[in-house]
Order: C-alpha cells, then sequence, then structure tokens
C-alpha cells in the first residue's frame, strides 16, 4: 500500500508538469491582453508598452514560461496583475470559503442521493419509485441560477428563515451555508439518486443478495449490509469525483449568493486575462484533483478487502 | 382689523419661508451603513485607480488638494486652502491647510503633495494616470527614467507648493480632482510597499477597517477629519455580484441603499412604498457606434450620414431601455456644450445618400460588441435598423478583452462602445472620441478648437467650442452614431437620510449621509 501511495505521488509530477505547460500555453495563446484591461479606455501606447515590459510580458515565450515555471515549483504564484494582491494569500482566502461550501453540498447530496437511490431500488416500480424519480429528472433538469433566486425568495424573503447571501460574521456560519449548499448539491443528489438506483437494482439481482435472504437476515440489513456495501464502490468513485470538481469553485451558485469563493476568483481574472491569477488557480485546481482521486483510491481498501494495490 | 389681517398673513409669510430650517431634521451621529458593489474593487491605491469603482473608494480614504461641490458643481478647495493662478494660467500656487493628519497620525504637508506626483510619473510605479497631468514641467523626463521628481511641482513651505505647467491648461483644477491626484504619504507609501494597495492610509473622512476580497470593504469614521467627521461610525460596503441578489438584500433590509437594476426600474418606480425613496440621477455617459474609415466604403461621408439616418436612435432608447436618454450627440444630460442637433431616423433619406453614394444594393457591415448583455441587445436592433436600407450587418461578439483589444488596434470596422465622463467638462468627450486612435478621424478644424478648449478657463466660451466641434463633426459625416445617455436609480432605506447622489463618481464621500436609528428600529420591529 504505501508502495503504491509513493508510486501515486511520483506520478502526480508529470502531470502538474504538464498542467503548468497546457495552461502557460493556453493564456500564451488566447487572445486578449491584461494591460488592456488594467489601463482602461485612456491607455496610451509608451503607457502599454511600460506596463508590458514591467510585468514581463514582453519577454519571449520560453523565457516567460520558464520564469513562470521556476517560480511556482518554488511555491510562489505571483502577484495579481490586476490588483497586485499575492495569489498565494488570496488563494489562502478563496480555498477555505470554496471547501465549506463544497463539503456543505457533498454531504447533502450525498445523504439525500444515496437514501433516495436506496429506497427507489428497494421499491422499484411502485409510486414511491416514479415520485422519486420524477424529483430526481426535475432537480437535475434545474437550472441553477433559477433554483437559487427562488430559495432565496421562499426561505429568506418570505418566511425569513436564512440570510439571503454572504458568509455571514466569523469563519463559520451554518445559517449562511444551507441555501447554498442545497443549491450547489440539489443537481448532485438527484444525479446520484438515480445512480444509486440503478448500481442497486443491479447488486440486489445478485445470487449472494438471494444467499443473505434465504439466511433468514432482516431485509434492512440484506440491504444496507450486503446491499449497499457491494454497491458503494462506484458510488464513492462519483462522489470523490465530484467533490474535487466543486473544490475548483462553482461559479454560478458562488456568483447568486455573494460567496467569496475559487469559482468566482478564477472567472473574474480570466475575464481579465489576469494570467497570474489564472494560472496559479489553475496549478492548485489540478493539485486538489489529483489528490482527491488518490484519496478516493485510498478508500477503496477500506470498502472492499478484496482490493489490494500491492 | 385690517392690521391684525396684514400682521397675520406677514406671521404667515415668515413662518413659510422658515419652515423648511425649522423643520429640517437634526443629523444623527452613530451607527453603520451598509452599502454595496458589483464588483471587488481592482486597488485602492490612487495612484493605479483607472475605473469608476477604484474611484469612488479611493476618494473615501484619500483627499486631493480640490475638490468637486456637490451643489455647485465647481471645484473648491479640499487639503489646499486656496490658490493663486498666475503667468497666463501656467502657475498655480496652492496654500494648504495645517494642522491636517493621515490616519496614523503623520502631519500633511506639502511634501506629501510634491511626492503623489513624483509617485505618478516614476517609470517603475507604471501608474494609468499619466495622461492626466502631461502639462506639468518635467513629467517627461521623469517618464523617461531621466529625472526622479518634476521639476514642475517646488515645495516653497511646508505649507506652500506651486505647479509649474508647460502650456496653459485651463482645466487644470478639474484634472486634480481626479482620484490620481489624491495625495499620499511617502513614509506610508514605502512601509507597507507592494501591499500599499491593499492599505490604504490617507487624509480622507474615513478609515481603512478590513478588506476580504470578494466579500466586503469596512472603513470607520475619521474622527479627526478635517472638514468635520462624518456622520456614521462604520461603511459596511459588500461585494454583491448579482443584481437581483442585490436587490433581494435590500428587500430583506440588510442594504441601506441600492441600485435598482434596469428590468425592475418599472416596478419599482411605481411602487408606492418605495417610491418617495428612490432617486435617479443622469449619468455623464454616451454609447455610440463608432464607425472606422479605414474600412470601405465608410470613408465614403455620405454612407457614413446614411447609417445615421438609418440608426434612429429614439427608437432604440425607447425599445431597450425606456428610462434613458435618447442622444443627438456626444454630451451626455445634464452636461453643458451640448446641441440641439436633431435625431435624424429617416430610412427614405438613408437608402437615397446611400444610392449617390453608390451602395444603393447596401453592403456588408462586420459591427464588433463585448458579451454583455446589454451590447448583444442593442447589436441585434442595429442589426435590424441598418438591415432595412439594405446594410447586412455581422455581429461580432466577443468577450471584453477580445472585443478592446480588437478596438483598440484599429481593427473593428465599426463597434459598439460608451464613453463615461472622467469629469463634468465637454472637452472629456470630445477630446477622446474626436483624437482617439481606434479610429482614424483626424479633422484639422476640430483639433485646432480642442486646442483653444485646452487654454480657455472661461466655461462660456467652452460651451460655445463645445457645440463649434459637434457642429463640424457634423458636416464632415460624423464617424460616431451617438445612440443614448444611461441614467442610474438608487434606492435607500427610509432611516436614511442626508443622503446625496452626484453625477461624478469621484465626488461622494458619504459626509453627509447619517442615519435615523429610532426610524430604523421602529422599522426592524
Amino acid at each position: 500500500m504505501t508502495q503504491y501511495i509513493i508510486r501515486r505521488l511520483l506520478l502526480i509530477i508529470p502531470v502538474l508538469l504538464g498542467v503548468l505547460f497546457l495552461t502557460f500555453v493556453l493564456m500564451y495563446l488566447v487572445p486578449g491582453d491584461p494591460v488592456l484591461t488594467m489601463l482602461g479606455q485612456h491607455a496610451e501606447d509608451d503607457i502599454i508598452q511600460r506596463l508590458r515590459a514591467e510585468l514581463n510580458l514582453d519577454a519571449p515565450w520560453y523565457s516567460q514560461f520558464f520564469s513562470y515555471l521556476t517560480r511556482t515549483l518554488k511555491g510562489d504564484l505571483g502577484r495579481s496583475y490586476i490588483s497586485r494582491v499575492e495569489v498565494t494569500e488570496a488563494l489562502k482566502q478563496k480555498l477555505p470559503n470554496t471547501f465549506k461550501l463544497a463539503l456543505a453540498a457533498i454531504i447533502v447530496s450525498t445523504i439525500m442521493g444515496i437514501a433516495i437511490g436506496v429506497i427507489s431500488a428497494v421499491f422499484k416500480n411502485t409510486w414511491i419509485d416514479h415520485l422519486a424519480m420524477t424529483f430526481a429528472l426535475f432537480f437535475i433538469s434545474t437550472p441553477v441560477f433559477w433554483f437559487g433566486m427562488l430559495l432565496i425568495y421562499f426561505f429568506s424573503m418570505t418566511l425569513g428563515w436564512t440570510p439571503v447571501s454572504g458568509m455571514g460574521e466569523g469563519s463559520f456560519n451554518l445559517k449562511h451555508l444551507i441555501l447554498p449548499a442545497i443549491t450547489l448539491g440539489s443537481r448532485f443528489a438527484a444525479f446520484l439518486a438515480r445512480y444509486t438506483r440503478s448500481i442497486m437494482l443491479e447488486v440486489i439481482s445478485e445470487d449472494y443478495i438471494r444467499t443473505a435472504r434465504s439466511k433468514g437476515l432482516k431485509e434492512n440489513v440484506v440491504i444496507l449490509k450486503h446491499g449497499l456495501r457491494n454497491a458503494m464502490i462506484p458510488i464513492v468513485t462519483v462522489v470523490g469525483m465530484n467533490f474535487a470538481s466543486l473544490l475548483n469553485g462553482s461559479v454560478l451558485t458562488e456568483t447568486i449568493f455573494a460567496w467569496p469563493g475559487f469559482g468566482r476568483y478564477l472567472v473574474t481574472a480570466i475575464k481579465k486575462r489576469d494570467f497570474q491569477v489564472i494560472a496559479g488557480c489553475v496549478w492548485v485546481g489540478a493539485l486538489i484533483f489529483v489528490f482527491v482521486n488518490l484519496i478516493v483510491d485510498i478508500f477503496y481498501v477500506m470498502l472492499d478487502p478484496r482490493i489490494s494495490y500491492d | 382689523m385690517f392690521k391684525t389681517k396684514i400682521l397675520a398673513i406677514f406671521f404667515l409669510l415668515v413662518f413659510l419661508l422658515l419652515s423648511p430650517v425649522l423643520m429640517a431634521e437634526e443629523a444623527e451621529y452613530g451607527g453603520t451603513l451598509y452599502l454595496s458593489n458589483d464588483t471587488d474593487w481592482d486597488t485602492l491605491d490612487p495612484a493605479y485607480a483607472s475605473g469608476f469603482d477604484a474611484g469612488e473608494m479611493a476618494v473615501k480614504f484619500y483627499d486631493g488638494l480640490v475638490r468637486f461641490d456637490f451643489y455647485s458643481n465647481k471645484v473648491v478647495p479640499a487639503l489646499a486652502e486656496s490658490w493663486e493662478v498666475t503667468d497666463n494660467n501656467q502657475v498655480f500656487t496652492f496654500h494648504l491647510k495645517s494642522g491636517v493628519e493621515f490616519h496614523d497620525g503623520t502631519e500633511f504637508t506639502a511634501q506629501d503633495v510634491k511626492y503623489t506626483f513624483d509617485r505618478l510619473y516614476d517609470p517603475e510605479v507604471a501608474s494609468p494616470g499619466t495622461w492626466v497631468f502631461p502639462m506639468i514641467k518635467g513629467t517627461e523626463a521623469a517618464l523617461a527614467g531621466e529625472s526622479d521628481s518634476l521639476s514642475g511641482v517646488q515645495v516653497i513651505d511646508d505649507y506652500t507648493v506651486r505647479f509649474e505647467l508647460e502650456k496653459p491648461f485651463g482645466l487644470f483644477l478639474t484634472h486634480l480632482t481626479l482620484p490620481y491626484g489624491l495625495i499620499v504619504n511617502e513614509d506610508l507609501v514605502d512601509e507597507h510597499g507592494e501591499d500599499f494597495s491593499q492599505n490604504p492610509v490617507g487624509t480622507g473622512p474615513f478609515k481603512f477597517v478590513e478588506w476580504e476580497h470578494d466579500d466586503k470593504l469596512i472603513m470607520e469614521a475619521n474622527e479627526n477629519y478635517w472638514a468635520g467627521r462624518p456622520y456614521v461610525d462604520r461603511v459596511v460596503y459588500r461585494v454583491i455580484p448579482q443584481p437581483l441578489t442585490d436587490i433581494a438584500e435590500f428587500e430583506a433590509g440588510n442594504l441601506d441603499r441600492t441600485v435598482i437594476p434596469n428590468e425592475e426600474r418599472e416596478r419599482w418606480l411605481n411602487d408606492e412604498e418605495w417610491s418617495d425613496y428612490i432617486t435617479t440621477i443622469a449619468d455623464l455617459s454616451t454609447y455610440y457606434l463608432a464607425l472606422n474609415s479605414d474600412f470601405e466604403p465608410l470613408d465614403n461621408p455620405k454612407v457614413r450620414d446614411a447609417i445615421d439616418y438609418a440608426i434612429d436612435s429614439e427608437a432604440i432608447t425607447h425599445s431597450l431601455f425606456p428610462h434613458y436618454v435618447a442622444a443627438n450627440d456626444a454630451i451626455p444630460e445634464g452636461m453643458p456644450g451640448g446641441t440641439d442637433v436633431e435625431i435624424k431616423g429617416n430610412t427614405e433619406k438613408a437608402k437615397e445618400l446611400l444610392a449617390e453614394a453608390g451602395y444603393a444594393d447596401g453592403f456588408e457591415l462586420d459591427i464588433w460588441v463585448s458579451d454583455g448583455r446589454t451590447s448583444v441587445r442593442v447589436g441585434g436592433v442595429l442589426q435590424a435598423l441598418l438591415g432595412r436600407v439594405g446594410i447586412k450587418v455581422n455581429l461580432i461578439k466577443n468577450d471584453w478583452s477580445v472585443f478592446y483589444n480588437t478596438v483598440k488596434n484599429g481593427n473593428a470596422p465599426a463597434y459598439y462602445l460608451s464613453w463615461w465622463a472622467d469629469y463634468a467638462d465637454p472637452y472629456n468627450f470630445l477630446n477622446a472620441l474626436y483624437t482617439t486612435d481606434r479610429i482614424p478621424f483626424n479633422n484639422e478644424e476640430i483639433n485646432s478648437i480642442l486646442e483653444e478648449m485646452v487654454v480657455t478657463t472661461d466655461s462660456n466660451q467652452r460651451i460655445e467650442l463645445s457645440k463649434e466641434i459637434i457642429r463640424i463633426a457634423e458636416e464632415v459625416g460624423d464617424p460616431y452614431i451617438y445612440l443614448y445617455h444611461t441614467s442610474t436609480s438608487y434606492v435607500k432605506q427610509p432611516w436614511i437620510k442626508g443622503d446625496l447622489y452626484h453625477q461624478m463618481y469621484s465626488a461622494d464621500k458619504l459626509l453627509t449621509w447619517w442615519i435615523d436609528q429610532d426610524l430604523k428600529a421602529e422599522y426592524q420591529e
């Protein structure tokens, strides 16, 4: 197992180098200029040239790439061209916010999704199953933007139960987290319910389930211990992948709820061609994705003792 | 009896005259003002404050030598107590206020003024604001790295500073009201180094408390402010990117004032509960379609005229933005210097002109727009209007960065863009539009009138010169088709008093705003 983890960790290096290179190439090729964004409509040519030189944007591509590579590998993600804030400092603010939101969303969606999926599978083709799957279809098809505004209107404006937006005071404020987490998690919950249902239907028809039933085990033990546990491996993979992508920010939810997270930070930087920020975000995002994947792989062993990486 | 009546009428008149004074509420100190903005601020360093958002925020922390007055729309003293203008408008001697302190207690002196302007022209600082004061002697040498300090800014003593200009510049005082002219202190800039833009320390009415990017910016009243402390103790600015969320926060009572989204204006203006608390301000903006004569057939003045006739700005404004004003020239509402030129809007005449120019069957035209929702909507209407006279419009939609890069380099045959005032003078609009490198328009007569406008301090003459430029542009086939001027509607909570709204973004220091605490408590019960 240890060897497997070391091997996986070593494999991360070429992946991240590849990400660094691709990000740089994309930024270099994409049209648009951060200097013009910074200077506005008054930009005079000599000022543009001076600022480009100051930001090292007039250097040849390979020189820009190597200075970017060496700095990034040293852990220095540079400063935003536009705000001049250190990207590392900004990420220290944004990532915990995104982590809170992603974690809350994944908890809500996983519990809801698996529960509804299992119930649907158990009550296959009954009105419960049909109702659950209709709801699932509804939430998969619902635009995030509309659903978020609807929640604000109903829970914040009409009932006054939850705050409208923002993170509130202090480092953790559960009330502020509820609506964004539901908005962000609803679509995945719906997807997971459908996915869990189909996996569970497969598992329930297996011989060992019939054996378990014939041994006289209680139905809930059969379903939860023998059925769900065996269905968990593909479910954990999907949950893990989704968690990793949620950690890379959720622009729409963050925008609706004025949540100062990673997604908004990255998208604003892309609009302004703030290359330092884009590069820093993509690099950190890739790092998160790779590590979450590794953790998911390690989870497999815990869930299924038959899996061995040695 | 008659005498009693006269006396009664006299007292009634006196009462009526005095009633506004007697009834004026006494402003209260204290409380927190909750405001919002749709984007985070790029910087709080005046030397980089190129955008409206940054400039509007910088004036809360910093002061300039002079400022725009809310009521008279004139330049009035700020850190400078008085000034003399000598040598044919080329030498400005400012006498500074004494006893003014920066937020950390450092005393403000003439040295700070000198440092602010030297810093602005330091090539290493690479400020985007160098276009504002090129008339000061020594700026060219400083930018070229030949000198560390501007020869045209001289410290006479601790409270006197002299500016020498290369040539007379009638708008020098006006230019000093721009955020780039806000005064910073050298030691404080050095102390924070690259993080100075995140830690504003000025002489302004508010002290910086905290800034969580994309979330909120908090400031507190400067108790020692030289013009008297602001009424409110604190101001919390929240960053709320989505207008509908913003208005929901307002309705929930969490914001004290906000901008009504355009789509919602009709509903709010007709809502009896709120209509008394809404103020609409004409923005100093002009939206236009520019025609680049480097591209055929736009080099033909008749074709440009035909396009002008084909586009009815009244129709565009009515159909898309009923609360805006249709534009007939470059000068927005509320700014002197505009003309009463008629909005054309005549399809038949447009067709005639096209036929005379040899394009009776029309032609294809690429119009560049940015990907903002408004741009795309306006682009669609332009496409339809020009289609009526046989001009087939290809709308080329790109994100702002690509769009502006193309336009800036003169590669867009036609584009839809706007100009927003840096300061309230027609020169700012006419100079920006008719001497730009985005289109190859170069009219010697207009250029020489602009030169005259630069020099004169006579406001009546400036207005006449402005009208003259608009007239000449009309005659030679204006490369701009002016579409509309925008306005903004603000709504405030009933407990907010003393709220002033100004057309110039750089004039709002929130000094007069106060909160009626009892009324707020009553509403929130």
